[in-house]
């Protein structure tokens, strides 16, 4: 595909300003207390910081609680099948690679049912950002375990408690070739969600952004221990990453990590003894595939002639 | 080394910028094809169009003079005003077809660089007349004052912003003595890129003065030093000069401090005596000199950051020039 | 058995043109096939002596015939490989019935076409005999069982030196031997040599030009050699059509309809017999700008065309039964949310893994109802190679202007066949040009539904003031989701009727023969060349029969019933299932039919009989010829 921009859209003079209510669309209705709510506030502000155009940004979504955020926002949205946002975002992105994509995504969404897609897509590595709200649960559907859901937790479909132990969505990304931007943040810290959703916004690449969230209808003792006590959160700090200065007084627990370092992005990921939250992994000079296939763009008229050309080797 | 062989790496060196402003002007072609395919004209019939569009697989199978009426091409355009798109969408298309030559221009013996620069600028920017002809057309609006046929020339004073950021390359030749660089100053704006092919003999550093934070400014007598021009996101000028010429980039995509930016590979040692054409020898010296003292400061800096040590978080340039002028004056450990 | 022929007035001059003495039978049609182990160049032989003659005027269909096996050990029946060629002084539309002319390589492989009752009963034989003297015991013992087993037809069996000949002018006969069969072949139906040496050149244009030298010489020599040995030969005559023609099969014609249609994406997962349609695009695409994505699985390749064309231009999705099947999700999202996609599915063999790479007919129904919900969109079937590249035009143009999804159906039989048509002249006109993005004006809804059509403006991603968001779920005209109890009525009442305005404007189609009569043969898709050869052929034996050939499938074509009463019996054919009226428990009641008649049934209210079979081959015009035989109406016959 070709890369290039529509002069005709360069030629309307665009002098607004775009400000938070902009881009608010139908009032949220998730339940008080969802981690839903802050995501969706500090994505308006970045959308507000960055000034982007909202007919030109996309919101993708699949299907469960977070995947309504799409109809929140008043940007163009899609609003697909259970699962399936990556594909459709990088069907977008293919196209149309001068738009703004965000899928985003419940842990149903993009650890279980899209799977195949998620791991994928982290190949691919097109310029997108991808958010996977992560309540550990099945929330729109009623409590069922979903494959982050803490083991021994009990749910609808496994009442004696889930059998397994959770997947664990930063290692598993880390561990996909041509992984280029990995993060993690928590919605009850709103500087730092901000901070790392600009940070993913600028990376050029596929930017993976695992958001603890908290669910109150179902699980709203899940990130207790985090929320109360910040000895639990670990901050990785960096200039090419979250530097989080103005935490500097709450979180004490900061490590100097430098995201180019994807063993100890790995170390870090694998090791679940505290909630450690910043980037993990950011490389920019990985491949992309949308930039490995562009191509010059033709008019009818050159590709007939192109097609005209064919057609000789098949004369008879 | 010909002219024309220079001229031919420089355009190679721009050549992801040009083809991406070419791929626009296509894309452009064929959406103004498209507006031209659904805005049906007054006088035409929607049928014929239709069995076009459907083609033969369609012949005695769908009715069309049911189908026409149905699915909307029924929208009219007067004639003056698809005249005019007819007219831009040409203007586009010729463009595409033009190739490299309405990315060159040649500054005449004597002549004045800015006015080709602008000329040429203004030739290629008529994609973006065409683009605004179509709007103007379908708003039925006048062309704004100092428009005179934006199919003809729309040089870059009548760009908008958004425009820039997407502007032409331009190559120039030019002769050393008509390279008065600093009158490039106000067109290196958005994403403007020029390539100047500098024959006969030239000042030594008559870049120079175009040096500016965000601004890529490089002069090299070796095409493949091109690149980071064509990399950086920015405006930027580059001139392939003769040889004896200084050699450095300046890449503002580096880092915040000059020394990042700024890398002097060669600096003559010999500070020119006479005049080139109208380009004094006191302006040759001067443009040289401040070169050198550049250099001078970028390698003060960069010793300096060895002293202190490279893991320590990096600094702004006004924290590292102060660190600087504290080194020098012999203050640390105050 | 007869394993010698007299020689008949031999030419041993090798010149080109008719030798004198020599038995020319003249035919419309001639069927010859070229067989072997693979690795022994049939298929190359095939595609260069059928491109000869579609350059000579002939019409032409090539068919290949591919191997069970992937690295089958030599002589062996599952094996053979090679390509059964149809030439003919009109124009050819199908494989036909059994071949007159093969040349086998080995005497296994002649087993497998005996077997697959390929041959006619008095087929010449053309066979390799150095394995009647073959130093291994087995391998002459196979020959004679070969021999013994094949002696219930009445073969005309010549026994060929190929290996010895060969050998004079190569080391390596393996390498070789098909251009001294292509000589042969030149030879028995009088093709000319020069031609067939400039398309050796251009087919081996690639490699040393010593390569080209050495196999215009085996041509020659093969050539030489029928001319002094073969006293017979068959003459073809062009059918006069002057017109510039290209040749191609059905997923190369596919391939450049798309590119022609100016879609500019194509998602896909591999999938035979559809994959082939890629390996031309990922070639072919490069060069036109667009871009073929191999997705993760055939669900993803949905999802990016649909991504895609939601954002802009048309693209489409390339698939085959199975992947249909995982495409079904998706596919009913475009059709809910109204985003033009063409999906093209080029049938094989089902259900599960099936015949993956033969022909069946099975997805119609599939395609058509294969949604949970109502999951109205076009569906449409190309006949022939030449409608393969046109039909990809009219989805595109239709999937954009109904906002819907266009089904394209073909099959492995239109995928493998090789067959020349009109080269086509390329219009502007058909390459779709970018969608608009202009500002949405104040007060539109992505789903304004015209109440009459149920058509509305697109809103596409970069339009100012269209923002909204897409839903998957039940929405209104404003793409908020439905709460209120009606919506869902109204807004399924507007995507169906849509399908009932485009039916509006199709017209009914055409009979094939007299506009009444005792019986009208139905059928769709690629079987029209078949049909149609068999129908004309049962008109001449006198029996009261036309037939019609349906291109849309939904909706169905305007008029069917009216058509339909002017006849006293109707009869689908097709490349189904569907259980034989006498067999054991069969009842008229519990007998499910092919999916066609199941179709008519359905909607017209009409007795529609069938005959279908699934062997995992094109039909042959001879069975359907049989088969309208035995279904005439009672005192059909005249």
């Amino acid at each position: 595909m070709s890369s290039a921009c529509s002069l005709l859209h360069l030629a309307e003079a665009d002098d607004r300003e775009f400000k938070m209510g902009d881009y608010e669309a139908a009032v949220a209705r998730w339940c008080p207390g969802c981690g839903d709510h802050s995501v969706l506030t500090a994505v308006q502000r970045l959308l507000t910081e960055e000034q982007l155009k909202p007919e030109d940004t996309v919101f993708v979504s699949g299907i469960g609680c977070s995947s309504r955020f799409p109809h929140y926002m008043k940007t163009y949205g899609f609003h697909g099948t259970h699962g399936r946002a990556l594909p459709i975002s990088t069907g977008i992105k293919l196209n149309r690679p001068d738009l703004e994509v965000f899928a985003v995504m419940g842990d149903g969404d993009c650890v279980s049912i899209g799977a195949g897609h998620w791991v994928h897509a982290i190949r691919y590595n097109i310029d997108m950002v991808a958010l996977l709200l992560d309540n550990n649960i099945y929330g729109l559907t009623k409590m069922q375990t979903s494959p982050t859901t803490p083991q021994g937790q009990k749910s609808n479909t496994q009442p004696q408690g889930s059998w397994l132990p959770p997947m664990n969505p930063l290692s598993v990304t880390l561990g996909v070739t041509n992984a280029s931007f990995v993060a993690q943040t928590v919605e009850w810290v709103p500087s730092h969600l901000f901070a790392t959703l600009k940070e993913a916004f600028h990376h050029k690449g596929f930017s993976f952004v695992r958001i603890l969230q908290r669910c109150p209808a179902y699980l709203p003792k899940l990130f207790e221990d985090a929320i109360t006590d910040p000895e639990r959160i670990e901050l990785l700090v960096h200039p090419d990453g979250v530097e989080a200065k103005d935490l500097e007084g709450v979180y004490k627990d900061r490590v100097y990590h430098d995201p180019t370092d994807i063993d100890a992005a790995r170390r870090f990921a694998e090791d679940q003894s505290k909630v450690r939250i910043g980037v993990y992994f950011r490389d920019e000079s990985r491949p992309r595939y949308e930039e490995t296939r562009h191509l010059p763009t033709l008019t009818a008229e050159e590709k007939l002639s192109v097609l005209d050309q064919e057609f000789d080797r098949y004369a008879v | 080394m010909p002219s024309e062989d220079r001229i031919a790496q420089a355009l190679e060196a721009i050549s992801d910028t040009k083809d991406f402003f070419v791929s626009s002007v296509a894309m452009s072609a064929e959406e103004v094809r498209g507006v031209l395919e659904r805005e049906r004209g007054v006088n035409e019939n929607p049928q014929v169009r239709l069995a076009h569009e459907l083609g033969p697989f369609a012949a005695g199978r769908i009715d069309l003079e049911r189908l026409a009426p149905v699915i909307g091409v029924n929208e009219t355009l007067g004639e003056e005003t698809r005249r005019k798109i007819q007219s831009a969408f040409e203007a586009l298309m010729d463009l595409k077809k033009a190739g490299d030559e309405i990315f060159t221009a040649k500054v005449p013996l004597d002549g004045y660089l800015r006015g080709t620069v602008f000329a040429a600028l203004g030739r290629v920017g008529v994609a973006f007349g065409a683009a605004r002809s179509v709007e103007w057309a379908l708003h039925d609006i006048a062309p704004p004052e100092g428009v005179e046929d934006a199919l003809e020339r729309f040089p870059p004073n009548l760009w908008n912003r958004a425009e820039r950021g997407c502007s032409p390359p331009i190559v120039i030749e030019v002769e050393g003595q008509d390279l008065r660089a600093a009158s490039l100053g106000e067109l290196l704006e958005g994403s403007q890129k020029i390539v100047l092919v500098v024959n006969g003999p030239a000042a030594p550093a008559p870049l120079v003065r175009l040096i500016t934070p965000g601004v890529t400014v490089i002069q090299t007598d070796d095409p493949t030093q091109l690149s980071a021009l064509a990399a950086s996101p920015g405006p930027g000028v580059a001139a392939l000069m003769p040889e004896g010429a200084a050699k450095f980039t300046h890449v503002p995509g580096e880092g915040k401090g000059l020394n990042e930016r700024l890398n002097v590979e060669y600096l003559p040692e010999k500070e020119p005596k006479r005049a080139l054409g109208a380009i004094s020898a006191f302006q040759q010296v001067e443009e040289l000199r401040q070169l050198a003292s550049m250099t001078a400061s970028v390698e003060a800096m960069a010793t300096m950051e060895v002293e202190s040590g490279s893991g320590a978080p990096p600094m702004d340039e006004a924290g590292q020039l102060a660190s600087w002028l504290i080194h020098q004056a012999n203050f640390t450990g105050v | 058995m007869e394993t010698k022929l007299p020689i008949v007035g031999a030419d041993a001059s090798g010149g080109k043109g008719s030798p004198k003495g020599r038995q020319i039978t003249q035919a419309k049609m001639s069927t010859v096939e070229i067989v072997s182990d693979p690795g022994e160049g049939a298929q190359k032989c095939a595609q260069i002596f059928g491109a000869i003659s579609a350059k000579m005027g002939n019409g032409v269909w090539t068919v290949e015939i591919i191997p069970a096996e992937i690295q089958p050990p030599p002589r062996l029946p599952a094996g053979a490989s090679g390509n059964r060629i149809r030439i003919g002084s009109v124009p050819v539309t199908n494989w036909g019935d059994r071949s007159k002319v093969v040349v086998a390589l080995n005497d296994q492989v002649l087993l497998a076409r005996h077997r697959l009752d390929a041959l006619e009963d008095d087929a010449i034989v053309l066979i390799e005999n150095m394995w009647k003297d073959h130093t291994d015991e087995d391998i002459r013992q196979q020959w004679v069982d070969a021999m013994e087993e094949v002696s219930d037809r009445n073969y005309r069996i010549i026994e060929i030196p190929m290996e010895e000949e060969c050998l004079k002018i190569v080391d390596n006969p393996r390498r070789g031997k098909n251009m001294w069969v292509l000589g042969l072949l030149c030879y028995l139906y009088d093709r000319d040599l020069e031609l067939a040496a400039a398309q050796i050149a251009d087919t081996f244009r690639k490699k040393a030009q010593e390569i080209t030298d050495r196999n215009v010489e085996l041509l020659n020599a093969g050539f030489s050699w029928a001319a002094e040995n073969l006293g017979f030969g068959f003459e073809v005559r062009p059918i006069g059509d002057d017109r510039p023609h290209v040749v191609m099969n059905g997923n190369e014609a596919l391939a450049m309809g798309a590119v022609a249609s100016g879609m500019d994406l194509a998602a896909m997962y591999p999938i035979t017999p559809a994959t082939s349609v890629s390996h031309h695009l990922g070639e072919e695409f490069l060069k036109f700008g667009g871009l073929l994505h191999q997705a993760e699985d055939e669900i993803a390749a949905a999802g990016v065309a649909i991504g895609a064309s939601w954002s802009g231009k048309c693209a489409f999705t390339i698939t085959s039964g199975p992947g249909l099947a995982l495409k079904t999700e998706f596919i009913g999202l475009a059709i809910m949310t109204e985003i033009p996609l063409v999906v093209v599915d080029v049938q094989r063999g089902g259900p599960s893994t099936g015949l993956p790479t033969k022909v069946e007919q099975s997805d119609l129904l599939a395609a058509l109802y294969g949604q949970p919900g109502d999951a109205p969109r076009v569906v449409i079937a190309p006949a022939t190679i030449e409608e393969c590249f046109y039909s990809m035009i009219t989805a595109r143009k239709i999937a954009e202007a109904f906002r819907t999804v266009v089904m394209v159906l073909s099959d492995a039989n239109l995928a493998t066949g090789v067959s020349p048509f009109p080269r086509p002249e390329l219009d502007p006109s058909w390459v779709a040009a970018p969608p608009d993005l202009s500002p949405i004006p104040e007060g539109l809804r992505p789903y304004d539904w015209d109440p009459q059509t149920g058509l509305s403006r697109r809103f596409i991603p970069g339009s100012p003031g269209g923002m909204h968001t897409l839903t998957g779920l039940a929405h209104d005209e404003g793409s908020k989701v439905a709460y209120d109890s009606e919506i869902n009525q109204r807004a399924s009442a507007m995507r169906s009727r849509k399908l009932a305005v485009f039916q509006s404007t199709l017209k009914p189609p055409s009979v094939n023969g007299p506009e009444e009569g005792d019986m009208l043969v139905v059928g769709w898709g690629s079987t029209k060349g078949a049909i149609e050869e068999a129908v004309e052929e049962a008109r001449e034996e006198g029996l009261s029969v036309s037939n019609l050939h349906l291109t849309f499938l939904s909706p169905l074509e305007p008029g069917l019933k009216e058509i339909f009463s002017r006849f006293k019996k109707v009869v689908t054919i097709e490349i189904n299932y569907s259980d034989e009226p006498d067999d054991p428990y069969i009842t008229p009641e519990n007998r499910r039919l092919g999916q066609l008649a199941w179709l008519l049934r359905a909607h017209i209210l009409v007795d529609v009989d069938c005959w279908t079979r699934v062997l995992g081959e094109p039909l042959r015009p001879g069975a359907i010829l049989n088969a309208i035989r035995e279904k005439m109406p009672e005192g059909g016959v005249s």
